[in-house]
């Protein structure tokens, strides 16, 4: 485990103090490590790890290893079982009196058992009980009903994982087997469900690498290690501590496992009770489900919240079986025991599986988008095994509490543009896509099906610019009414808001701007009318899609920090609409077709590739970046309607400027962009669009 | 009108059954064509795309994998709901799992109604040669005739008429669509001759015929 420097200094008092209380390994040990080789160093490691979990298990550390478990640095950690137990209040805060309470958590699983599983050869003498009585309170019924809810648990156990051969050894089956018979039989309105075998198996394994890490310690020392460390790690007692940890984390993963309105009968079939509708049992993971997807989903993704109602796939699909199982067949195993750090570190009731399995969900958003309903459905049942679980916890942890996490700045989704196949993975191929802030998402419901027709090259520029912002903001606003992290109507999130959706219909007008002139570019002038009409009602949405209240606009797009100070000046200076008109009309450009050297100029975080064909300004680049307003009404160019969207610039608000200047690049470019389609409708006037075109050429 | 351009049919298909008689290795035989011994058990549900060609038409099969231990009463609804066809599973070693199939056949009739196409298949005949196991259809099969459903002996081991399994369900599903396509389409006339006489009923008549064909035949 990692240690500052603050940290080794507490440690070295704690030293004294276990010193003081505990006479037995110290100043020895200490010798021992000094003299012997590197084996030496290894035990002196884990002794030291041992006792920095020690401090960070008492009361006062307990914030610093939930800190290190939601940010994955248990990881290489050799006491995860011990860390996990801590987090769920399976051992106390206490360290000193662990031994006390392992061995009554041990005694108490001893009692269980023993009140759970009969040794019938035993018992036959002392009961006088009928094997062939019916009564319930019979023994043998009682034992017939036993065995079936062990084969069913068996049934389950000898298909756990079969590829790991350390489930398949007959003492960890027994183990598995006993310890879900005796949960079953302690909880008898949970009983025994398929999935729990999965979860406990997840947990025997991590307790059993945590004794193996301590006897490999043991082979390579002499000197006994710390009385606490041997008894709570103690491998003897592997089924007893692990069905420990297995109850307290059932205590609230049960949910997911109840019914309300049914009940298990002794040999664990549901049978239910005689009020029940059959038609629709009262499935409390349903009821969670729906909670996550209204009260967080719909928060997060309106987007994607909607694709998925569209397609009718309910949440209870792929939802049920990964809150059950923890995720466990979501994940790889390293990755998943991570995610369970996080989960545990979070605790509050295992709440943290609700913004994971959004944070999941909005994770494969790229995928998901694009598909109909049988993709989609293979995608969340068989959910990405390379998936960044790292990623995903980060995003799930700004989901849960946007005040203290922050969005993580990597929260891209890698969208495979080219291939749809999963392992055809070219970097080059891939869009970098911004994940939309919860408040985009909100805020822009109505333009979700613009989003969704304008692909991902849109989607990679409107996310692109979204949450940088928001850290800004978020951390000066009061308590109260705040939704995630901002007040609802804090007047710099409107209007960034305001200049997101105003970003977006610039994009959007702009594009339907050069299909617009690719369509009029095919189709010839003697061509139906209907074919015109249609071509006049795309032009007619383009000025649908201009924003109507222009004062508002007074936001100024932000400044590309790759301006050179003259350009800025030229920018700042022009308080009137910068002269769109004139650059429109202005000589064309001798090359027909070079973006390319337009993108260059500036970096593009994502690949804003328009296969449009057409000159381009590129006798002048940074005469491009200087038009860069809001230049895309085609009629603009006839200057008799000149353009209301121009930001004067003379009204920059400094402030915002200085917040928004982060994300000026992909916007730039997205400017650009339009630009060049703007350009090219220019040039194709729309009653004789071929003829301009030959002429240019 | 109602189908993708890519189908001629899509169709949902809910495989049922107790626990471990084979429903996955069904599933994985027929969409994979593999066999694995060891397969992890299905928990809730797991899910399968396969297209296939029949009669110069295309049929998109929307397989459903069902968990076999507690999908009944709790979770099936949620599975079975608007599936055309339903694969109920047995294992021929075990007659008890043959038990469970008349009470699933049963809970389908009553919740998804008759149109749902029934397919009981008997798994696992590899165990006849390999454990010497002596098995009588002859019960079962006069079974699967009272309840108007097909009778299939499979071997997903061996890959025995996995095929056969699935594409007769997919023929009898592709009959019932059609027959309620014409039956709809003929609605469709009355209805739109109704409304000429009456606005307010033609309206409702309208909606009662549009619903299935426009629901894209698998009730998504």
């Amino acid at each position: 485990m990692a240690s500052n420097g603050r940290e080794s200094v507490d440690s070295k008092k704690f030293d004294e103090n276990v010193k003081n209380e505990q006479t037995t390994i110290d100043s020895d040990d200490k010798e021992f490590s000094r003299q012997s080789s590197r084996y030496g160093q290894n035990v002196k490691n884990y002794e030291t790890e041992w006792r920095d979990l020690l401090l960070l298990a008492s009361e006062s550390g307990l914030r610093k290893l939930k800190e290190m478990a939601v940010s994955g640095e248990l990881k290489t950690s050799k006491f995860r079982s011990v860390c996990w137990n801590v987090l769920l209040g399976g051992l106390n805060n206490s360290p000193e009196t662990w031994i006390e309470q392992r061995s009554q958590q041990r005694v108490k699983y001893h009692e269980i058992r023993r009140k759970h599983i009969i040794d019938t050869s035993k018992l036959q003498v002392e009961e006088r009980d009928n094997p062939l009585s019916q009564s319930n309170g019979s023994f043998w019924n009682q034992h017939f009903r036993d065995t079936e809810l062990r084969n069913l648990i068996t049934q389950d156990v000898v298909r756990t994982n079969p590829t790991v051969e350390f489930y398949h050894r007959n003492n960890i089956k027994e183990i598995m087997i006993d310890i879900l018979f005796c949960y079953g039989r302690e909880f008898p309105e949970i009983c025994y469900r398929q999935g729990m075998h999965e979860v406990l198996a997840n947990l025997i394994f991590v307790l059993h690498s945590d004794h193996q890490n301590l006897s490999h310690i043991q082979d390579e020392t002499e000197i006994s290690l710390d009385r606490t460390l041997q008894n709570v790690l103690n491998p003897t007692f592997l089924e007893e501590d692990s069905y420990h940890l297995f109850a307290i984390i059932m205590q609230s993963l049960e949910l997911f496992y109840r019914i309300n309105d049914m009940t298990i009968n002794s040999s664990g079939q549901l049978i239910s009770l005689p009020t029940t509708n059959l038609k629709k049992p009262d499935i409390e993971v349903l009821h969670q489900l729906n909670n996550i997807k209204d009260k967080i989903f719909a928060k997060q993704d309106l987007h994607l919240h909607n694709h998925l109602l569209k397609l009718e796939i309910s949440m209870g699909f792929f939802g049920i079986r990964w809150l059950r199982l923890l995720f466990g067949r979501e994940f790889n195993l390293l990755d998943l025991l991570i995610l369970w750090d996080a989960i545990f570190g979070v605790g509050e009731n295992l709440i943290f599986t609700h913004y994971v399995l959004v944070a999941m969900l909005v994770h494969v958003r790229d995928k998901l988008i694009p598909s109909e309903y049988p993709e989609c459905m293979s995608y969340l049942m068989r959910y990405p095994q390379d998936a960044d679980v790292m990623l995903i916890i980060r995003h799930a942890l700004f989901m849960k509490s946007p005040e203290k996490f922050p969005c993580p700045p990597n929260a891209f989704v890698y969208v495979a543009t080219a291939a749809k196949k999963k392992k055809d993975k070219k970097t080059e191929d891939f869009t970098i896509v911004k994940l939309p802030s919860n408040r985009t998402s909100v805020a822009f419901n109505n333009t979700s099906n613009a989003r969704i027709n304008l692909g991902s090259t849109l989607s990679s520029i409107k996310h692109g610019e979204a949450s940088k912002p928001n850290v800004g903001v978020n951390t000066s606003l009061p308590d109260d009414g705040i939704v995630d992290g901002y007040t609802l109507d804090d007047p710099q999130v409107l209007k960034m808001e305001l200049q997101d959706n105003y970003n977006l219909m610039s994009v959007s007008r702009s594009k339907l701007m050069i299909y617009l002139s690719v369509l009029r570019k095919h189709i010839p002038g003697n061509q139906v009318d209907e074919l015109h009409q249609a071509l006049n009602g795309i032009e007619e949405l383009c000025s649908l899609l201009k924003p109507k209240n222009e004062y508002l606009f007074s936001i100024p797009t932000p400044v590309d920090p790759a301006f050179e100070a003259a350009d800025e000046d030229t920018l700042q200076g022009k308080a009137t609409p910068v002269s769109v008109p004139k650059i429109g009309s202005s000589p064309k450009p001798k090359s027909p077709f070079s973006p390319k050297t337009k993108l260059n100029t500036t970096p593009t975080r994502g690949t804003v590739s328009f296969s449009v064909p057409g000159p381009s300004t590129s006798s002048s680049p940074k005469s491009v970046v200087t038009r860069r307003s809001f230049p895309m009404s085609p009629k603009k160019n006839k200057s008799d309607n000149p353009d209301p969207y121009e930001v004067p610039n003379n009204k920059v608000d400094k402030a915002i400027l200085e917040k928004l200047k982060g994300m000026s690049q992909v916007e730039l470019n997205v400017m650009r962009q339009s630009d060049l389609g703007y350009y090219d409708s220019s040039e194709y006037p729309q009653n004789d669009p071929v003829g301009e075109r030959r002429n240019s050429q | 009108m109602s189908t993708e351009a890519s189908s001629n049919y899509i169709f949902k298909v809910v495989l049922l059954g107790e626990g471990k008689v084979g429903k996955s290795s069904i599933l994985l035989r027929f969409v994979h064509d593999q066999f694995n011994k060891n397969h992890l058990s299905t928990v809730q549900a797991s899910f399968m795309n396969k297209k296939i060609n029949f009669d110069n038409k295309r049929v998109n099969l929307n397989i459903w994998d069902t968990a076999g231990q507690e999908i009944f009463h709790a979770l099936g609804p949620i599975y079975y709901r608007n599936s055309h066809g339903a694969i109920l599973v047995y294992d021929i070693s075990s007659e008890d799992s043959f038990d469970k199939i008349k009470v699933w056949i049963k809970e389908l009739k009553k919740i998804v109604g008759n149109d749902i196409v029934c397919v009981i298949v008997g798994n696992k005949t590899d165990l006849i040669k390999d454990q010497k196991l002596s098995y009588d259809p002859e019960p079962h099969l006069s079974y699967a005739k009272s309840v108007g459903a097909m009778h299939f002996l499979t071997s997903a081991k061996l890959n025995e008429n996995i095929d056969e399994a699935f594409l007769e369900i997919s023929k009898s599903m592709m009959k019932i669509h059609d027959e309620k396509q014409l039956a709809n389409a003929s609605l469709n006339r009355t209805g739109s001759m109704r409304r000429q006489l009456r606005v307010e009923e033609s309206t409702e008549a309208e909606e009662m015929t549009e619903a299935p064909t426009t629901s894209r035949c698998c009730g998504r």
